[in-house]
């Protein structure tokens, strides 16, 4: 436990060395990405000691002025494998971030922005760490609220003002749905999660904190109707920042509700079709809105809700086989879902991330993130654009890369229970494989979409200068493509590793879950197989081609045009034109939009065709709710005259209400 | 293990010929000559022979699509089974990396034409894309119903369905079998760019989704992809007459020369449907594509039915 809270106190440390060194960027951001880079050194192999299934490790300070509180930590195997991403992927993030913001926000004070990047950090350790409900809680809000800092550090601009409310507002709305489910699980006794049990409860009751849990901490996760705020703080906080939003604190949301349903014993199979549904409705919603986005930000934000559908998916898929019974195999099904959904936690945080960076990258060589005017990127920028493809390929879930093998288990899962449930009870394995089908035939679009436009093809806007990656930047870049692959080769030694995890996860015992564990392994040994056939023949082809090329005339020229000989770069596929096929049919789920004018002129002076993306859940659900809300509210305006003496006379007749009860009281 | 081998060797030297065969059934409705029968052979050493021209605008992405894209297919064809023989590679949940290797095929494709930066390639890419969202969940449930159907143990690799498809099973869920025959018809169709989704000779770029795609791609480049377009096209008529067919003595070698006559027979129907239809418009071929979806959902539900009445 030492290394751990050294990893805290040297994150805490050097935020309030930034914060000192504020006006300096370069030399705050140096010191914040240091102290990350340190934090997850000194911290990491303690984790991966834990992940590998060491008996866990817990301490307990007191904390007297709190009732109830207690400074306990323990470092189980769940917490570890959350603890992989919360330690890497903040540190990986701060080095180009600490370029980005120097080189595009010299003017202002970056002290504020580290001290929250590196508490951020830390709060995420305790998150992950704690053991008692007032802990988690405070390091829970810590977390919020110093990501709504991150959020809005370009608080010059409306837009960003507007998505940094509804960050605050959607997520202590969350906290909302925790409080009461803690208080169901402690039934007035103590608050440590060692003791919190759902045993006593009524089924009822059991309900009730099991769909408490899904909202509070499926707001944090972004899972749709809970996902608005999610989008607009991707696309306003600064740079490569969504990266740690997505890759890891959106991921603290699955990470309480798995330890929630630790405490709430065999899950009946309505669970996992609630599960299912959301998953399928984030999934197939996230991809659809993430195809029509303008704005690359905004189409990686909505990807990462679909990705939390996916991950629901393997989860719900998991719990499902646990309702086939132990004689079906159900204890290697719920393996198998539950794997699953932790190598898509592990690709999706490396794939976002390495997208994210690549957006970063992108907003700081153009200026802006917006599809329609970018494109031919990857000649600016070779190993940005190179990491952004594998990467989108990545998380389209194609072989050899990391996605594939987490989908594949997921698939696996429910073709295996489709096969051995029967009646009703197979519906859900089924709709999860037409949905996860669908999600990911559209996820290439989209990432066609994203990686085609933005980084192929010559640029629709302004040119872009070429601006020279420092070398550490491009070894994350590479590192992230790298990584990539190796986790879809790897794939089988990997979720072997997470045993430990997956027993916590799923309250069995470990040695039972080694037992059901070559169930996993073995298919996914035949995609790694696969996948060294398919490099193989690869590297064969490369030689091929050399060899046939070889002495022969390669020419370059003028793209194809059918003739036509100056094809200029206006007249390339734009994003909302690439999008239209798909957004003319299915569109209505995305809140689409497009306007013709009825007569065009023959030379039309400006773009004729506008296209517009409201998100539906919030135009349908939420706006007219807050709305009436307001309405509601406003009527307490009579009460805010705006006048000091009123007030005075309100504070007045408050002491005196307060002293009639006091002596009432006592009288 | 020898016979997988043979049968890969059968589909890496055989795949061109379907085309032939295609072009002659065609060719024989409209009462044309057609031909040469070793045409698409010609064609290939032709482009194996040539230099390359790349564009200008185009970057890496754009010559390793077809690389990527034909190792993709070559992969695939190790999974699929032929004949009596197994895959050379066959493992629990083989057909989902079948499915996403032929993905990958397309994505990098996709890519290639859009590192072109020409109108044409991008409107191919977006066609290829969106249609191929499509055909996937009808695939993968049709496979997910067969799966159930023949495998019966809970086994889910290719090369186990495909031997335990009999007359037997024919004859127990005929209707079930027969629906999804149509989805997988519409799939391999679709996935093929054959009429009525796409028309593979048509010379107006306009209307075309996979040839338009690969416009700029010349000398052995092209070459990998006619290959790679025509590999697939076996690879998806094996699996139709594989999983499907009920025509199976039981003996390695006769099984093998029925199976070659079968993907024949695929190569002739699909010549039939060329020569009888023409090209849906665009806008209608999604409703094809989600028809295929519907009856393959539908091959579920009557099988669901009849589990639940005994």
């Amino acid at each position: 436990m030492l290394p751990l809270l050294t990893a805290i106190g040297l994150l805490s440390t050097g935020g309030l060395i930034a914060l000192v060194l504020g006006r300096k960027p370069r030399a705050a951001g140096t010191v914040a990405a240091t102290a990350c880079v340190a934090a997850a050194g000194v911290a990491l192999p303690a984790v991966l000691a834990a992940l590998a299934g060491g008996s866990p490790e817990s301490l307990v300070l007191p904390w007297a002025t709190i009732p109830g509180g207690a400074f306990h930590l323990v470092l189980d195997p769940l917490a570890a494998f959350f603890l992989v991403l919360v330690l890497v992927i903040p540190a990986v993030v701060a080095v180009p971030l600490a370029d980005y913001l120097a080189a595009t926000k010299p003017d202002r004070s970056h002290g504020l922005f580290w001290l929250a990047y590196t508490l951020l950090a830390a709060a995420m350790m305790v998150v992950v760490l704690a053991a008692n409900v007032l802990l988690f809680l405070v390091a829970w809000e810590v977390m919020s609220i110093t990501a709504y800092i991150l959020v809005v550090f370009r608080d010059d601009r409306p837009e960003v003002r507007v998505a940094g409310w509804s960050f605050l507002a959607a997520t202590h709305l969350g906290t909302a749905f925790l409080l009461p489910m803690f208080l169901i699980l402690a039934r007035g006794g103590p608050l440590e999660f060692d003791v919190l049990s759902a045993k006593e409860l009524p089924t009822a009751l059991v309900d009730t904190v099991f769909l408490l849990a899904v909202f509070g901490f499926g707001v944090k996760a972004g899972v749709i109707p809970f996902h608005v705020w999610l989008p607009t703080s991707y696309a306003a906080a600064p740079g490569p920042v969504p990266a740690v939003l997505s890759g890891v604190m959106s991921k603290l949301g699955l990470y309480g509700l798995l330890r929630v349903l630790t405490m709430l014993g065999p899950p009946p199979v309505w669970w996992a079709w609630v599960l299912i549904g959301l998953g399928l409705l984030s999934g197939v919603l996230g991809i659809l809105n993430a195809l029509v986005q303008h704005d690359l930000k905004m189409l990686l934000a909505y990807s990462s809700v679909e990705n939390i559908g996916v991950i629901l998916l393997g989860l719900g898929t998991g719990l499902l086989g646990l309702s086939a019974g132990p004689d079906r195999g159900g204890v290697a099904l719920e393996a198998l879902g539950f794997g699953g959904a932790m190598l898509h936690i592990l690709s999706h945080a490396i794939c976002k991330s390495a997208l994210f960076l690549g957006a970063g990258a992108v907003e700081r060589l153009a200026g802006h993130t917006e599809i329609d005017r970018l494109g031919g990127l990857l000649k600016v920028a070779p190993v940005v654009g190179t990491t952004f493809v594998v990467a989108s390929a990545g998380l389209c879930g194609l072989p050899p890369l990391c996605g594939f093998s987490s989908e594949f288990l997921i698939f696996l899962t429910a073709f295996e229970e489709e096969a051995r449930l029967s009646s009703v009870a197979m519906l859900p394995p089924l709709a999860v494989v037409g949905g996860l089908a669908f999600v990911g035939g559209l996820a290439c679009y989209a990432f066609a979409k994203a990686a085609g436009l933005t980084f192929l093809g010559t640029t629709r806007g302004p040119s872009v200068l070429p601006q020279r990656l420092g070398w550490t930047a491009s070894a994350i870049f590479i590192g992230l493509a790298i990584g990539c692959l190796s986790l879809g080769l790897a794939a089988p030694v990997v979720v072997g590793q997470l045993a430990p995890t997956i027993a916590v996860a799923t309250r069995l015992p470990a040695p039972v879950v080694t037992a059901a564990l070559p169930e996993v392994t073995g298919p996914l040994g035949g995609v790694t197989t696969t996948s060294t056939i398919l490099l193989g023949i690869l590297l064969l082809l490369v030689v091929v081609r050399k060899a046939l090329l070889a002495g022969r005339v390669v020419a370059t020229a003028v793209t194809w045009d059918c003739g036509y000989a100056r094809p200029a770069a206006s007249m390339q596929y734009t994003g909302s034109s690439f999008a239209e096929p798909a957004a003319s049919v299915l569109g209505g789920g995305a809140g689409y939009s497009r306007e013709v004018p009825s007569e065009m002129p023959y030379f039309p002076s400006e773009p004729p065709v506008r296209t517009d993306a409201v998100d539906p859940v919030k135009a349908v659900i939420y706006r007219p709710l807050f709305n009436a809300l307001r309405a509601t509210l406003a009527r307490g305006r009579i009460l805010q005259l705006g006048r000091v003496h009123v007030y005075v006379l309100y504070i007045t007749l408050t002491l005196l209400g307060l002293v009639v009860w006091v002596l009432g009281i006592k009288g | 293990m020898i016979a997988s081998v043979c049968h890969l060797f059968l589909a890496l030297v055989g795949a061109p010929f379907l085309l032939s065969v295609i072009n002659r059934t065609k060719a024989w409705i409209a009462g044309r000559h057609g031909q040469p029968w070793l045409q698409p052979y010609h064609d290939l050493l032709r482009l194996l022979r040539k230099g390359a021209v790349y564009s200008r605008t185009t970057s890496w992405v754009f010559r390793a699509g077809p690389l990527i894209g034909l190792a993709a297919v070559l992969t695939a064809t190790t999974l699929v089974p032929f004949g009596q023989a197994r895959a050379l590679v066959a493992f629990q949940g083989d057909f989902i990396a079948f499915v996403y290797l032929l993905g990958l095929a397309r994505l990098v494709t996709v890519l290639a034409a859009l590192d072109t930066g020409s109108a044409f390639e991008g409107m191919g890419a977006n066609r290829e894309v969106w249609f191929s969202a499509l055909t996937e969940p009808a695939l993968m449930l049709s496979l997910a119903a067969l799966a159930r159907e023949v495998g019966g143990n809970g086994s889910l690799s290719l090369s186990v369905l495909h031997l335990g498809m009999s007359a037997a099973v024919w004859s127990r869920t005929g209707f079930v079998l027969a629906l999804v025959a149509v989805a997988w018809v519409v799939v391999l169709l679709s996935e093929n760019s054959r009429i009525p989704v796409d028309d593979p000779t048509t010379h107006l770029e306009l209307t075309m989704i996979h040839e338009v795609m690969v416009l700029d791609h010349s000398g052995p480049d092209f070459a990998f992809i006619l290959y790679g377009a025509a590999l697939k096209l076996w690879l998806f008529a094996a699996l139709f007459v594989g999983l499907l067919s009920p025509v199976k003595t039981g003996l390695p070698g006769v099984d093998s020369v029925i199976a070659l006559a079968e993907v024949m027979g695929v190569a002739v129907g699909v010549g039939l449907v060329e020569s009888v239809m023409a090209r849906l418009r665009l806008p209608s071929v999604p409703q094809l594509l989600i028809g295929a979806c519907a009856i393959s959902s539908l091959a579920f539900l009557i099988e669901r039915h009849g589990v639940l009445l005994p």
